[in-house]
Parts: C-alpha cells; sequence; structure tokens
C-alpha cells in the first residue's frame, strides 16, 4: 500500500508531495487528470508567480514547470491523464488511466483537486445558450490555442484581479472588449486598474450592474444589463461573454467521500493542520477556498505535509474538532475549525466578506468567551484578509461553536 | 446526508470504467469516444452535435476543465 496519494498535481498538490519526501516518506504518488501536471498555472501567460513560496516571479508556465521538476527530482511519482472518478466501498481510489482502470489504496489521502469559475448555468443567467459564453480559465486556453471560439467583441462580468487578467488576455488576442461589469459599488482589484484599463484600452467599468439576459444563437449577440442605481436595463451588441471569478471549489470526490463541507467556502471543512472530518483525509490548497493566489496554494500544499508525515509515523487517534463560522457579512475562514493549537498555514486564518468593510473590528467569541478582537484593515470581496491565530489557545476543543463576526454585531 | 442522482452518464456501462484518456472529467467522456463520434457515419459538425452525442461540455463544470481541448479536438476531427 503507498504511503500517500495526492489527488491533484497543481502548486499544492506538489508542493506538498515535495514536502513530504523531504520528511522521508518513501512513497508519495501523485495523480493529475490533465494531459501534463502543474495545475491551473500553466494557463496564466502573466508574471508574478512563485514570489512567497519560491522567492520567484515567475510566469504561470515556467512555475508549473517549475514545480513538476523539482517534484521529480524530489524522487515523487507523477502520474498525469490519470483521473480519480470515486471511491470504492473500502475507501481505496477509483482511478482511470489511458491503460488500466483500478483501485489503490494509501494510508494518507491528500486532496488538492483545486477551484473553478462557476459557470453561466450556476450563476442562472436567463437567456438563450448561445456559442461564446466563456470562464476566465477556458478563455485563457483558447487564446493559448489560436481558437476561432474567441469572437471579436467581448463584454467581462466581474472586476477582481482575474477579471482584468482577462481583459489582458482578450486585450493581447485581438478582441474589442466592450465593458467590464460588476455587481459591486466598486472594483476589487488594485488601485488604479480600473484607471488603467479606461485609460490604456478604453475599457469602461459599470458598476452596480448585473448580466441580466444573454441573447443570441448559435453565437452570442448582445447581452442586457441590469443597472441597480437607476434601476434601467439596456442592451450591448457583444459575441463573447467572459464569466469571471465567482470560484467554487472542486470539490467532487469531498462530497461522494462524505466530508463535512464548510457553508463559507464550499470546500472540505479542516482544522489548523489541513485535516478533513475523515481519519487519514487532508486537503490543500484552492479546493479549500476558492481562490487564493498560487504560491499560497503550494504554501497550503506545503503546510500539509507535516501533519500527514505525522499520521504516517504515529497514527494517532483523528481529533475531534470543534467548527468556526461566520456571520454574515463576513463570508468564510479557512481553515474553518479548530482541533488543537497546531497553528494554520502561514500563521494566519484567512477571511473573506461579502461586502467592502472599511477598517472592520472583528471578535472571535466561543460561547460567551471572547477570544479574540482586533481590526482588519479595508475588507474587500473577492481578497481575502489576514487574522493572527494566536487565539488558538484558548480554544476549548471540545466546546460550542467558534464564531467570527463583527463587533457592531453582538446578540 | 448526501443523496445522489445518478448522472445520465452512468446510466450504463461508459468505457472509463475499463481505461482510457478522459477528457471531460465531469461526464467522464474518454478521448476514445469523443473520436468515435467524430468518425462515425454522420459526423457531429459543430460543438452542440458534439456534446449531444457524447456529453462533453455538459457536466458541472460546462467547459471550464475540457472546452479548450474538446474545441481541438472537433477542428482536428473536421480537418
Amino acid at each position: 500500500m503507498t504511503d500517500v496519494i495526492i489527488v491533484g498535481g497543481g502548486p499544492a498538490g506538489l508542493a506538498c508531495a515535495i514536502e513530504l519526501r523531504r520528511h522521508g516518506i518513501p512513497d508519495v504518488l501523485v495523480l493529475d487528470r490533465e494531459q501534463e501536471a502543474g495545475g491551473i498555472p500553466r494557463h496564466c501567460a502573466h508574471q508574478g508567480f512563485g514570489v512567497r513560496d519560491l522567492r520567484r516571479a515567475l510566469s504561470g508556465p515556467a512555475y508549473a514547470q517549475r514545480y513538476v521538476e523539482l517534484a521529480r527530482r524530489a524522487g515523487v511519482d507523477i502520474r498525469a491523464e490519470t483521473m480519480v472518478t470515486g471511491w470504492s466501498p473500502d475507501g481505496a481510489l477509483e482511478i482511470t488511466a489511458p491503460e488500466s482502470r483500478e483501485s489503490l489504496r494509501a494510508s494518507a489521502i491528500v486532496l488538492a483537486t483545486g477551484c473553478r469559475e462557476r459557470p453561466r448555468s450556476a450563476r442562472l443567467v436567463p437567456g438563450s445558450r448561445p456559442e461564446g459564453v466563456l470562464t476566465t480559465g477556458l478563455l485563457q486556453q483558447l487564446v493559448e490555442q489560436r481558437s476561432p471560439r474567441i469572437g471579436t467583441r467581448a463584454v467581462i462580468v466581474g472586476a477582481e484581479h482575474v477579471s482584468f487578467s482577462a481583459l489582458l488576455t482578450l486585450v493581447h488576442a485581438g478582441v474589442k472588449v466592450a465593458g467590464m461589469a460588476t455587481e459591486l459599488p466598486r472594483h476589487q482589484s488594485l488601485p488604479g486598474a480600473a484607471m488603467g484599463a479606461a485609460l490604456r484600452y478604453r475599457v469602461p467599468l459599470w458598476t452596480r450592474t448585473a448580466l441580466s439576459e444573454i441573447r443570441g444563437l448559435p453565437r452570442v449577440e448582445e447581452v442586457e444589463l441590469w443597472d441597480f442605481g437607476t434601476g434601467r436595463t439596456r442592451s450591448l451588441a457583444c459575441d463573447t461573454v467572459v464569466l469571471t471569478a465567482d470560484w467554487i471549489p472542486d470539490h467532487e470526490l469531498s462530497v461522494t467521500a462524505g466530508l463535512e463541507l464548510d457553508p463559507g467556502t464550499r470546500g472540505p471543512q479542516v482544522d489548523t493542520a489541513l485535516r478533513t472530518t475523515h481519519a487519514g483525509l487532508f486537503a490543500a490548497g484552492n479546493l479549500l477556498q476558492g481562490a487564493e493566489p498560487a504560491d499560497v496554494a503550494a504554501l497550503s500544499g506545503r503546510h500539509a505535509a507535516a501533519a500527514v508525515a505525522r499520521w504516517l509515523n504515529e497514527r494517532h487517534p483523528w481529533p475531534d474538532r470543534v467548527p468556526i463560522v461566520c456571520r454574515p457579512p463576513l463570508l468564510w475562514i479557512s481553515p474553518n475549525a479548530v482541533s488543537s493549537g497546531e497553528p494554520p498555514p502561514r500563521d494566519r486564518f484567512a477571511l473573506r466578506s461579502n461586502a467592502f468593510l472599511a477598517g472592520p473590528q472583528i471578535e472571535i467569541r466561543q460561547h460567551d468567551r471572547l477570544l479574540w478582537t482586533g481590526r482588519v484593515r479595508r475588507m474587500v470581496p473577492g481578497r481575502s484578509s489576514s487574522l493572527p491565530a494566536s487565539w488558538l489557545v484558548e480554544v476549548d476543543p471540545h466546546g460550542s461553536t467558534i464564531e467570527v463576526q463583527l463587533a457592531a454585531q453582538r446578540h | 446526508m448526501t443523496v445522489r442522482m445518478p448522472n445520465i452518464g452512468e446510466l450504463s456501462p461508459r468505457p472509463y470504467e475499463q481505461a482510457g484518456r478522459i477528457v471531460c472529467f465531469c461526464e467522464r467522456v474518454t478521448l476514445g469516444e469523443i473520436e468515435a463520434a467524430l468518425g462515425s457515419t454522420i459526423p457531429p459538425v459543430d460543438l452542440d452535435g458534439l456534446r449531444r452525442r457524447t456529453r462533453v461540455l455538459m457536466g458541472r463544470c460546462q467547459g471550464f476543465y475540457c472546452g479548450a481541448p474538446v474545441a481541438a479536438l472537433l477542428r482536428e476531427g473536421a480537418a
């Protein structure tokens, strides 16, 4: 039986594998269902990958290649074109590969299956169902392939970092970008991003604006945009709609394993050591929440390796845990359970809000005890804020659920 | 408790249960099934036709993962 099987060969899975080999674990197997391992960064042409983990600034493809190379050099067995389709009744992984179908067991399994952008159907956008409705992930790959599927005039839905990446991708592919629409009152990227887009590429940013209908067949002909501020709708001619952000963890295997999911992140609930609710099953990277940058996902994978190694060496009882829940407008916290004083990845918790908040006072309570309170710098939807982990030692692991909320909302 | 409704693609035996290069992960559609459709007597001429015959692009991700590889296969198949 293999020591560890890691499902997903992106930054998190590969970083976990490399760290496990560094811990001296002999059999580390990484399975990736794509043609090559490396994960989503393979398709991200822009620079800036690897700052936090590799102390470099690489392009996405170079970063992905680097991790695959580091893993191979570390003695990790990587199998690409190999998909885990489900679980057998005895907890083995059911795997399809080009020449085989097998059931593989391991002493420890790490799920590192990443996240994806939600499609048009999940976003409940009415209208016809024509060609030309893409997510950023799909757009990037189509541009790589110089596919004729990319049109000539696009509308971008969303205004997060990834949305501005989509903008650059479209511009460099020669596609006219008619505009960018976000339902929020402001964009959620770096200061100057929207101004830059408007000045350099003449792309307007429409805030408080929703995509209310897609029209046309067989290809998109126009979209309807609904401005919440004025209440008016208008039509905009285009042949491509790029739906950006609105991430969801790719949690199929987590669900079919019967793992408890965190309702905020919709990824598997994990404690600070990245253990899921099943003994021997761990999770790391953007499967936990969508979407942190690739290097943060890699550090998450690296962090999980310590707990995996400990499990393999000790087979300790799987610890009890207390979940952490967030009250609106706070959306989720990651990790989202506490079983011990073990620190979370990067010694911090990631917190997200669904509203813009200026210097919110956050409170963390367990029952009536205030575990921590502090002010967080502005919160922007779609971007994580950090909470320290110093309060972990105060937690009663057999006590009631931990609650995270804004100070003004005490009951 | 999770209640599962089988996917349409899980109602009868599928090639991925024997082996294969799965291209559409959500619906477990193998490269062989796509090539068989493209090589059939009356092949599909566009993505709509291909997806109806094979289930590609019809899963939860709606082409996030497989959209580009499938588009490339259709282009090659049509060539």
